[in-house]
């Protein structure tokens, strides 16, 4: 079984392949340009274990939330590769594929969305939603997490370094051995998590009220 | 030679096969226009979010309208420029993840080359032949000697005309997408409005941001004075304007290079006004006038596979770095 598995919803764009129990994983830097990079990329790691890409079996996608275009490239990428080799395409939230990997009480997972603002999520041990995904301000999230009973880690993305918060593991073997439980959709419905409007809907919708 | 393009380069998500440069197979095109309407103009993102949605879906109507497989499929071609940055990459990636997959070419195709050849799935291009590409972005003559080579002879220095249409309807309160608008109020009206006309010299160059400018002016000037504006009129007195240039400069290319065939590109080509003053000023100069069906005036995927074909013969084939180009260029040495 050969999973492959793209994320350039951050700055680092992340790609790993798993060939049987073997894994291997690219990291680019935050310089890298995703559209230029993601899939040259998923060619070098396909090569590194001598295979071409109609051996790959199964693609899990990072769906967001995180970088608008980011996000895009992913998922076009994903699912163009996925319908023509007909196989499925998993997607995976950024919020939770972070997170997995690390074991706390609570998980709390949070992804930069700037003005103060962020994209977060709180999970349990086993990655089960306490707080869904959602858009809102820090001093929200750390107001609810006060309030939580008992010890939580928090995690963000992996190009955000900052010494309260832990950066985000890409444990390829967890994050495939996790996504057996994710529903596998048609690939047509294997879309972006953006988990924000575009800009122009929010001043829209302001306008109306 | 089958070609599957896609085109995103805007609001449209459009997935056509075409055959050899010539014959399109199918060409599925899905306009976002009525969600772009609302905020009175095309918004970016929004553009981008809707083509990552429904890009898959639109290739597989594509290959069941033709009745082809992915494996019938001898490369595929893309709009890598000009256009939206974001709504660009959809079609990019896409295009990318299809060819490595498939394991044939990537043909990157500039968007207004794929304009310039929606003439060839309506009759073959013949050379030499001056383009008069016309629309938002764009207005330019170029000087075709063979196929998917572009000389630029001119252009404009300022707004483009399809811009100049757009913003004059936004003056007249009028919906989006303006053009069109401009144009039925214009076939009610007469020309009766004093306007410049938009830099008449020797040159190729086109410039309309005086013109516009002149009808911002006067609209303002007549609400303040409390005057009734008549639309219709005004509508058709900047058309006028807006056209005849474009048509006197183009005739005039073809006495100085000496060459009878014109072929007309872009969303402003399927313009009333426009069509018919050119297709009477060439018939009496006696030049051949090809003008693509309003289908294929607007953006389609179609046209980006007739101009791939022609793109493929001259070597052009891109790698799996392709990137899109908000500002590809078309010309050397721009």
């Amino acid at each position: 079984m050969v999973v492959l598995i793209i994320d350039s919803t951050s700055s680092i764009l992340q790609i790993g392949l798993c060939n049987n129990n073997k894994v291997i994983n690219k990291r680019l830097d935050s310089n890298s340009n995703h559209s230029k990079t993601a899939l040259k990329a998923i060619d070098e790691v396909l090569e590194e274990f001598n295979l071409t890409v109609s051996n790959v079996d199964q693609i899990i996608v990072n769906v967001g939330p995180g970088s608008f275009t980011g996000i895009r490239i992913g998922v076009a990428l994903a699912k163009s590769l996925g319908y023509s080799l007909n196989i499925p395409v998993i997607p995976i939230n950024s919020l939770l594929q972070n997170v997995i990997g690390y074991e706390q009480e609570y998980l709390i997972s949070l992804i930069d969305a700037r003005h103060n603002n962020c994209y977060c999520a709180i999970y349990d041990n086993e990655y089960n939603v306490v707080l869904k995904e959602q858009f809102m301000s820090y001093d929200e999230l750390f107001d609810i997490a006060s309030k939580l009973e008992g010890n939580y880690l928090l995690i963000g993305a992996p190009d955000k370094v900052d010494h309260n918060v832990r950066v985000a593991n890409f444990d390829i073997a967890k994050i495939i051995d996790y996504s057996k439980s994710l529903p596998i959709p048609v690939i047509h419905n294997v879309n972006p998590l953006y988990l924000k409007k575009t800009a122009a809907e929010i001043q829209k919708e302001e306008v109306a009220r | 030679m089958k070609i599957l393009a896609i085109e995103t380069s805007c609001d449209e998500t459009s997935v056509s096969i075409v055959e050899d440069g010539t014959t399109e197979l199918a060409n599925i095109v899905l306009t976002q226009m009525s969600i772009h309407k609302e905020y009175g103009g095309v918004v970016p993102e929004i553009a981008s979010r809707h083509h990552v949605q429904n890009i898959t879906m639109l290739i597989d109507e594509c290959l069941e309208k033709s009745n082809l497989k992915l494996t019938d499929l001898d490369a595929i071609g893309v709009t890598a420029g000009p256009g939206l940055i974001g709504a660009l990459l959809v079609g990019v990636e896409t295009a990318k993840g299809l060819a490595y997959s498939l394991n044939i070419p990537l043909i990157p195709v500039h968007h207004i080359a794929g304009h310039i050849y929606a003439n060839n799935l309506v009759r073959r291009l013949e050379f030499p032949l001056l383009a008069l590409v016309v629309s938002g972005g764009h207005t330019e003559i170029i000087l075709m000697e063979n196929d998917y080579t572009f000389i630029k002879l001119g252009g404009t220095l300022d707004d483009a005309i399809g811009e100049a249409f757009d913003k004059v309807a936004r003056v007249l309160k009028l919906p989006y997408p303006g053009g069109p608008e401009i144009d039925k109020l214009s076939k009610l009206g007469t020309d009766s409005y004093e306007l410049p006309t938009p830099m008449d010299d020797n040159s190729y160059n086109f410039s309309y941001s005086g013109l516009k400018s002149a009808v911002i002016n006067l609209v303002t000037r007549e609400i303040s004075r409390k005057n009734e504006i008549r639309p219709n009129d005004l509508a058709k007195s900047f058309s006028e304007r807006a056209t005849s240039i474009l048509v006197k400069k183009v005739i005039k290319a073809t006495k100085e290079y000496d060459i009878s065939n014109i072929i007309v590109a872009g969303g402003v080509a399927a313009n009333t006004l426009f069509r018919s003053k050119i297709k009477e000023a060439c018939t009496s100069n006696n030049i051949t006038i090809s003008i693509p069906p309003v289908s294929y005036c607007t953006d389609n995927a179609a046209m980006i596979g007739a101009a791939a074909y022609y793109a493929y013969e001259k070597g052009i084939i891109a790698d799996i770095t392709l990137n899109a180009k908000a500002n590809k260029k078309l010309f050397k040495g721009e």
